[in-house]
């Protein structure tokens, strides 16, 4: 009572500014806390730009290939082992190498380049 | 006698190694003696151009007897280089298969007539003791070589091409009739072979473009003649080419119904 007498705050309004900060210090802690989660839930979950991680090596750029088949694979069969069937597909790959490598110019037996016009005179 | 018997075992041995080694070395021993002629042909050439040109610009006894002398020189290796074609192709068509024996000795008969001309005109030259003479001595020879010998040089070569072809051709029918064979023997144990009938008839289908332009070849070199007679050479050995890639396809389609027929 003295102290309110000589003008002096009394103990009641003191203590009221802490208790304020407390009410907003937890509400502080409570957003800090929000925000934290989100960032780590951001850094975690959502996946990194594509744009600037997934570029790709520089390489040569081979054209694909592709394999040309006129019919499917089919499950080997009972003639697969047949001799006759093997025999003809043997002589058939030797054709196709014979085939492949026959030589069709000849070039040895082309003509002589010969001088046919020989004169002494101008 | 175990001598004796040793020493004719031997004997055989030794005759039988030079024989094959002699007949493997024909063909490319003569060709490697061409190459070789054809080289000292050129220098001749180049001598002969030049003492012709020298007698031409002077007109000395002395320039005249130089070019005399070259000229018999490059005329006398020009008749020994076209002997050496002419043997190039017989030894050729001697190791080349495809050939009845008559067509052989056709050829065969051909290519000694001319030899045997060119042969003894080459022996000419050296009597020849003017410029004239040897002049009209080359004449004889350009004569003969232009309407003659180079039509049997490139009917020669074509008729090799032909036979390489025909003797392909003739393996691939013989294929086709086995495969026949064999896919009715395939089709008789329940398997069905419809896709495989038809790309047996595609083969056959090939197969007859491939001999028609053989047929087209064949007329081709058989009728070479006049100013466009290389021209017509190059168009039969594209048919055969043509013909060639024909009978490549026949042979996939081939391959195609051996891959079915394994399953594979």
């Amino acid at each position: 009572m003295e102290f309110e007498e000589q003008g002096m705050p009394s103990q009641e309004k003191i203590t009221e500014t802490p208790s304020f900060l407390q009410n907003h210090f937890k509400l502080i802690l409570v957003l800090g806390l929000f925000l934290l989660v989100a960032m780590l839930l951001t850094t975690v979950l959502i996946p990194k730009n594509p744009s600037v991680t997934q570029l790709p090596k520089p390489s040569i750029i081979t054209p694909p290939v592709v394999i040309v088949t006129a019919t499917p694979p089919l499950e080997p069969s009972q003639w697969a082992t047949d001799a006759a069937i093997l025999q003809i597909d043997e002589q058939n790959k030797n054709l196709a190498e014979e085939l492949l490598n026959v030589d069709l110019t000849e070039s040895p037996l082309a003509l002589p380049n010969i001088d046919t016009n020989v004169t002494f005179e101008k | 006698m175990k001598y004796f018997i040793l020493r004719n075992i031997l004997f055989v041995l030794l005759a039988l190694f030079i024989f094959s080694t002699v007949a493997y070395a024909d063909y490319a021993g003569t060709y490697q003696s061409y190459v070789n002629l054809y080289d000292t042909y050129r220098q001749a050439e180049r001598s002969y151009v030049t003492s012709k040109n020298k007698y031409l610009t002077y007109q000395t006894l002395t320039a005249e007897q130089e070019a005399l002398n070259n000229g018999k020189n490059f005329l006398k290796l020009r008749d020994q280089l076209v002997i050496l074609y002419l043997k190039l192709l017989y030894d050729r068509v001697n190791e080349s298969g495809g050939y009845t024996t008559d067509e052989r000795n056709l050829i065969f008969n051909k290519i000694n007539v001319e030899t045997s001309w060119l042969t003894e005109h080459r022996t000419k030259y050296d009597s020849s003791s003017t410029l004239k003479d040897l002049q009209r001595l080359s004449d004889q020879m350009q004569d003969r070589y232009l309407s003659l010998i180079r039509y049997i040089g490139l009917q020669t070569a074509g008729g090799i091409l032909q036979n390489k072809l025909t003797v392909l051709t003739t393996l691939l029918e013989d294929l086709l009739n086995q495969t026949e064979a064999q896919l009715t023997r395939v089709a008789e144990s329940g398997k069905d072979t419809t896709v495989s009938q038809r790309w047996l008839l595609e083969a056959k289908n090939k197969l007859s473009l491939a001999k028609e332009k053989q047929e087209d070849a064949k007329q081709i070199f058989g009728s070479l003649h006049g100013q466009n007679l290389i021209t017509d050479y190059n168009q039969g050995a594209f048919y055969l080419s043509e013909s060639n890639q024909y009978l490549r396809e026949a042979n996939f389609y081939l391959s195609e119904i051996i891959r079915l027929t394994k399953g594979e």
